[in-house]
């Protein structure tokens, strides 16, 4: 991100430089000996390099254009033979000369359709790939390899990353479960704690995984919703977490326990839900009155709290009720 | 020294005075676009399967569209499906019925099969009276509030407090939306967890194919007045945002179509009802507040088109909307004065918001002078004829390079007008826009800024037809 940020302050820069230079050099050598006004020569070499800026403008954008398009043209005529040679691999013909000689116009393409085809190719198919691949000295990462790099680029990058590589990961949940996933757990550096969090959170698979109910005891507040986010999909959590979780600083911590403990249906918390619904944030009753509408006896709970004194929590109450009437407890 | 003599001085003085302004105006122009271009040119654009991903992908954050509505009966049933239908995997709709006279609401009730839900407002912002709230018997989601009418910032705020996403998204509700803009425009929350809000640009549906609510065909307008609003949205957007936004000091994120994470927005206290800038205003505080509690924050700007709105075809319309958007901008500033020239707000106090009190609030009233001085001096043989004539051509040939700056960096990083025709009408109205029509703006800003100042409030006539959004 840095980098990007100085290369664009030094292209604006840059340009900026040149602009005026190139006012001062047109006033210099065309204006200036003709012109004796001053304030004169300058706004005509101002005016000059304004229209040759426009005609570079329009003329550059229409050569830009056309030289985009015969690129990608070529590009994707170069592709087609480089998959063509990949597939004839595949089935075992000796492709190796026409990869090579592709090579030569484009290792970047060569390797990138090695890797993509032995992501995803199985069995002889691949381990002729592999051959192949290591014969043009394109060293192609071992599973173990790639599983660890695929793990290290969600972990460490932002959720935007973990998001596309999720769907990637959640093959290897399993294994990830009982290595990588505790070992981020246990770092100190927050932000790979919420990167295993969330890939628990969105795989929805129950793992066992039981260091997740250490952090919710985590100091840092969003790290403990992401674990009460993934709590419900972890083997054997236990109720006194998210009881605790109930009654945390944060409203949204708690908010998020409530929401925890209807999804894990912990009918040992249906008392302390009734007491959340009084809570002062109303996000914290709403989830605390879905909670109760899942569990065996919270329908009870939730008609008298529609009856008693308490209006905020009868809201809530009356709300989740509704929801459960009309069949919308998914949409809620 | 006669009194003529010290006139004619005096008159130079604020001769020369102006010119330097009107330089320095097109000079920083010049420069944020050149900047927003070296911005967009960074920008690595998204993969198709990367995006295909992050749309399956059950990390992306839940989002509450927020369409205030007022006599909207002809299209709100088209607007919300097409609301509804955008791709993303965890959104709801919820309009606010902002006490229309029409059959709005019934509409609404009829095509949705609504009924009247104990949803529970759990925001705590001050609204006008909520009468009901609605909720569809279907598997959709979709929430309507009835209400009294308090306009577009009261209905938003209500829609906040019914909301319970994380994410907010304001917008018209005669806007056509991209199918994908919501993910568009979330996707810096994902990449930088203190980001606050997001914009995206608002282009011009004008001359373009309209089928079910969504633009399948972009075509530049046919007529002269939506062209040239055409380059001037993509110079507003293109130029000034990306780069504002590249130096985390974007102060407009657009009315049409913006994200807000719902608890900064709370925290803030809302939108300002009192304001017809809004949509500035709710940005500049969100800025204020952040920086006061010294906390990181981003407030982006996204380069890719999130949503089309129509633009007024005809001079009267287009005269109010510019003389409310001025009044906005002074309003703003007005209210945040304390945060101009203050080093404590960075980059806004120091930079952004002394850009937008000179150039974009006094900018056109200055630049008048100056045409005005410059004609008067003519005719009063002041100025030598042809001085005058090739500083007005000077003038004419910087905003024709600031404008083809702009239609160059649409198509090197958007290329939504495929059809070199297209093009080419962009590229003459990129100079003819230049010939009168940017005067007649800067009379039309200058009203505005006489009229904020003289405390004139609304925003006029609703008309639909032609009602757009501020670039």
């Amino acid at each position: 991100v840095k980098n990007v940020r100085v290369r664009v302050w030094v292209g604006t820069l840059a340009v900026a430089m040149i602009y005026v230079g190139a006012i001062d050099f047109v006033d210099i050598v065309l204006f200036s000996p003709r012109f004796t006004v001053r304030a004169l020569s300058l706004a005509l070499a101002f005016a000059f390099v304004q229209v040759v800026a426009i005609v570079l403008f329009v003329g550059g954008l229409f050569v830009r254009k056309w030289i985009g398009a015969r690129r990608e043209r070529r590009s994707l005529q170069l592709q087609r033979q480089i998959q063509e040679a990949l597939a004839g691999v595949a089935i075992g013909q000796d492709e190796l000369p026409r990869l090579r000689s592709l090579m030569e116009r484009s290792r970047r393409d060569v390797e990138k359709g090695i890797g993509a085809a032995v992501a995803t190719l199985l069995g002889d198919a691949r381990t002729r790939l592999l051959t192949v691949s290591s014969a043009l000295g394109i060293e192609q990462p071992d599973d173990r390899q790639r599983l660890d790099a695929l793990f290290g680029a969600a972990a460490a990058g932002n959720l935007r990353r973990r998001a596309v590589l999720v769907e990637q990961l959640e093959h290897h949940a399993l294994i990830l479960a009982y290595d990588q996933i505790p070992r981020a757990l246990a770092s100190d550096d927050p932000s790979f704690v919420t990167a295993a969090l969330d890939m628990l959170r969105a795989w929805k698979r129950m793992l066992p995984v039981p260091d997740v109910e250490k952090v919710l005891r985590h100091p840092d507040a969003a790290v403990r919703i992401r674990a009460l986010q993934a709590l419900p999909y972890v083997v054997n959590a236990t109720h006194s977490a998210v009881f605790d979780a109930l009654h945390d600083a944060h409203a949204e911590v708690r908010a998020a326990a409530a929401v925890a403990a209807g999804k894990l249906r912990l009918a040992e918390l249906s008392d302390a839900l009734v007491r959340a619904l009084s809570d002062p944030a109303r996000d914290v009753a709403c989830a605390a009155a879905f909670a109760l509408a899942v569990l065996p006896d919270g329908v009870a709970k939730l008609q008298q709290a529609v009856s008693g004194g308490n209006r905020p929590a009868a809201g809530a109450a009356f709300e989740a009720l509704e929801k459960v009437t009309l069949g919308r407890m998914e949409l809620a | 020294v006669s009194a003529y003599e010290l006139f004619l001085r005096a008159f130079f003085f604020a001769e020369a005075f102006i010119i330097i302004y009107v330089a320095a105006i097109n000079a920083i122009y010049l420069f944020l676009v050149v900047m927003g271009f070296f911005a967009l040119e960074r920008r690595e654009p998204v993969p198709r399967r990367e995006r295909d991903a992050l749309l399956k992908s059950p990390l992306l954050p839940p989002v509450a569209i927020l369409a205030p509505a007022y006599n909207e009966a002809m299209t709100c049933r088209d607007s919300v499906r097409a609301m509804l239908g955008l791709r993303y995997p965890n959104h709801e709709v919820i309009v606010i019925n902002d006490g229309s006279t029409d059959d709005t609401l019934q509409i609404l009730i009829d095509s949705f099969k609504l009924y009247r839900s104990g949803r529970m407002p759990t925001g705590s912002l001050p609204t006008k009276p909520i009468r009901a709230i609605y909720e569809s018997r279907d598997p959709i989601r979709l929430i309507v509030i009835d209400k009294e009418n308090g306009g577009k910032a009261d209905s938003l705020n209500a829609g906040i407090n019914v909301a319970r996403a994380q994410l907010v998204c304001a917008v018209d509700s005669d806007s056509l939306m991209e199918e994908e803009a919501l993910l568009y425009v979330v996707e810096p929350f994902l990449e930088d967890e203190s980001t606050v809000a997001t914009g995206g640009i608002v282009r011009v549906a004008n001359g373009c194919r309209v089928e079910g609510g969504r633009v399948v065909e972009v075509r530049a307008p046919r007529h002269l007045i939506p062209i040239f609003q055409v380059i001037e949205y993509l110079r507003a957007f293109l130029g000034g945002r990306v780069a504002f936004s590249f130096l985390n000091s974007l102060l407009i994120i657009s009315g049409a179509f913006g994200v807000f994470r719902r608890k900064a927005v709370l925290e803030s206290g809302g939108f300002l009802t009192t304001t017809v800038g809004e949509d500035m205003e709710m940005v500049v505080r969100l800025h204020r507040l952040a920086r006061e509690a010294r906390r990181p924050y981003r407030i982006v700007f996204v380069p890719e088109p999130v949503c089309w709105t129509e633009v007024p075809e005809n001079f009267r319309i287009l005269k109010r909307q510019r003389n409310r958007w001025q009044r906005g901008t002074l309003d703003t500033l007005m209210i945040h004065k304390r945060m101009l020239f203050n080093p404590r707000y960075g980059v806004v106090g120091v930079f952004a918001l002394p850009y937008f009190l000179f150039f974009e609030m006094l900018g056109p009233a200055v630049e008048l002078t100056g045409y005005v001085m410059t004609i008067a001096g003519l005719l009063l043989g002041f100025i030598d004829p042809q001085l005058a004539i090739l500083f007005f051509t000077v003038s004419l040939l910087f905003g024709v390079l600031l404008s083809m700056s702009a239609v160059v960096l649409e198509e090197l990083t958007q290329r939504r007008y495929p059809a070199p025709g297209d093009l080419m009408r962009l590229f003459a109205g990129a100079v003819v826009e230049n010939v009168g029509f940017r005067q007649l703006l800067m009379i039309w800003r200058t009203q505005g800024l006489i009229d904020g100042l003289r405390g004139k409030q609304g925003w006029g006539t609703m008309e639909r037809r032609g009602f757009g959004s501020r670039p």
